[in-house]
């Protein structure tokens, strides 16, 4: 029964690979666009640290492992999830859900992984070789456990962050425009692009709690570097089976509200 | 294109813009507060952990002021829309009922590009209003006459030099089937290069300089700078010229790879 869904998953990727070849200067481009967005996100970084030598209390190769594990999540999402979830709205209003509602499958897997963006596949190696490369600059010795614990975390973090934005977009089944929910979403987003120690108190509650921004790479490099400790890895888990839940409730609901063609 | 056709295509698009409420409101509210307050957080860490009082020149109401002025400013520069329209109509064909208009498309296009503005005007008296109110943004600059129209000048030419911009990269669109990649990528650059992320002082000199000659700065950072009377007269007329110089250079970039295109461009879309 399980097993079919690694299968079929093979098949989204095949199909990707093979309409990616056709378009080979969208592949050429996308690959130049992640670079440049790589470069300017450790320039950022590189540019903030000449005037200081702390930053949320991290020093800059910290930080620069937080970025890196930042853009590997980015570059996850951008490659397995970003293309679906981007459809997923429009295939609501046009009442295109009623192709994957009759599928034998749970219509939130093929939504969301259908669309396997084989074009940013190269990037995603990339982004592997640039964490890697920012956890083997690192000065002090890092361990083989704890580096572990941090790269399943930010897998962790990236499914938390694709949740999340799978439930910024359900309300569209209520609503007839999304371009808004997808602003908030993008906005919100941008809070798990810097390290969350930077934010007030209350801020830092709302980034590991409700809106887990901070899962994303924020939280996991912070436990790299203050140690691994029961408690904390139980608030991944707790806050990941949570966003799980709640997504597929709501999703449920949604569904109820879902009318077919043009809703 | 007559005034009056301009003027239509501007109360049109406005109509449009307003017709989405929520999105409006959405963009409009929280795309101020989150930007900024993000900005604000970082700045507000590194004045604290490293003890400085002033950084590359900006105490930290300083850098509230500028994060604020750049908001604004960009919203003048951008007008909330990315202009990739341009390319959606070329792949989908509906480029050539424009063609067959008795008007110019580049100049239907920035009136469309103008009627965002004006909905940014109302965005930028609200915010503006109201970042004075609690930060007093306006307190220390001095508004004279000769800076006022510096300013304004140098937005209307930050405005275009962003239109024109845009142009060389959506007509890509007549060869490609997608240029979002390539917008992101120039937004990337303008945004850090240009001074959004971070003000362009806290930058080594050596690459202030080079950045002085490159686009991005008259998008953001150099009409912030003239607005706050930061500049010199030599400054700021030496500003206005790269920035012209930049408009032409794309402009003729533009007018070779449209034509090009428009010799390509079948009329059935992609």
């Amino acid at each position: 029964m399980l097993l079919r869904y690694p299968v079929l998953y093979l098949y989204f990727l095949r199909f990707a690979f093979s309409r990616a070849m056709e378009f080979r200067f969208d592949f050429f481009f996308r690959i130049v666009m992640d670079i440049v967005y790589y470069v300017v996100t450790f320039a950022f970084f590189g540019v903030l640290y000449l005037h200081t030598s702390l930053l949320g209390g991290w020093t800059l190769d910290q930080t620069f492992v937080f970025t890196a594990g930042f853009i590997f999540c980015d570059a996850i999402y951008m490659t397995v999830f970003s293309t679906g979830i981007w459809h997923f709205p429009f295939r609501i209003n046009k009442g295109d859900l009623d192709y994957y509602l009759v599928r034998p499958v749970s219509s939130i897997f093929v939504l969301t992984l259908r669309e396997f963006a084989a074009n940013s596949f190269l990037n995603l190696l990339i982004a592997a070789g640039v964490l890697v490369w920012a956890i083997a600059r690192y000065p002090d010795p890092l361990g083989f456990l704890p580096v572990a614990v941090f790269v399943v975390m930010v897998f962790l973090g990236c499914i938390t962050f694709s949740l999340i934005s799978v439930c910024f977009l359900i309300p569209t089944f209520w609503t007839t425009g999304h371009e808004g929910l997808r602003k908030l979403l993008y906005l919100v987003s941008d809070f798990s692009e810097r390290p969350h120690t930077i934010y007030p108190a209350w801020i830092q509650r709302i980034v590991l709690t409700i809106l887990p921004c901070a899962l994303i790479s924020s939280y996991p490099t912070w436990i790299l570097f203050e140690g691994i400790t029961p408690a904390r890895i139980g608030h991944v888990l707790l806050v990941f089976t949570g966003t799980v839940a709640f997504t597929l409730w709501f999703w449920s609901r949604g569904l109820k509200a879902y009318s077919s063609a043009s809703s | 294109m007559t005034p009056r056709l301009f003027l239509t295509v501007l109360s049109m698009e406005m109509r449009l813009a307003f017709s989405y409420r929520f999105d409006f409101w959405v963009s409009t509210i929280l795309g101020f507060v989150l930007p900024v307050a993000l900005s604000l957080f970082i700045w507000q860490a590194i004045f604290s952990e490293s003890g400085s009082e002033v950084i590359a020149g900006y105490t930290y109401s300083g850098m509230i002021v500028y994060y604020i002025l750049v908001w604004l400013v960009g919203q003048f520069v951008q007008g909330g829309e990315d202009l990739t329209d341009i390319s959606d109509e070329i792949y989908d064909g509906s480029l050539t009922k424009y063609i067959l208009y008795p008007m110019s498309y580049f100049l239907f296009k920035y009136a469309s590009h103008l009627s965002h503005i004006a909905i940014s005007f109302v965005q930028v008296l609200v915010f503006g209003t109201l970042a004075h109110l609690f930060f007093g943004i306006l307190n220390d600059i001095s508004f004279t006459p000769a800076a006022l129209l510096a300013g304004v000048m140098a937005l209307m030419m930050a405005n275009f030099l962003h239109f024109v911009l845009a142009w060389p990269l959506e007509a890509v669109a007549f060869w490609q089937d997608n240029v979002w990649s390539l917008h992101a990528m120039t937004r990337f650059l303008s945004y850090f290069l240009g001074g959004v992320f971070v003000p362009l002082a806290v930058f080594p000199e050596g690459m202030r300089e080079v950045l002085r000659w490159l686009p991005f700065e008259y998008l953001y950072s150099f009409p912030v700078r003239v607005i706050t009377g930061e500049t010199t007269s030599v400054e700021t007329l030496r500003g206005f010229i790269v920035c012209a110089v930049w408009i032409v250079i794309v402009g003729i970039i533009t007018r070779i790879v449209w034509a090009r295109g428009d010799r390509q461009y079948t009329g059935v879309g992609i």
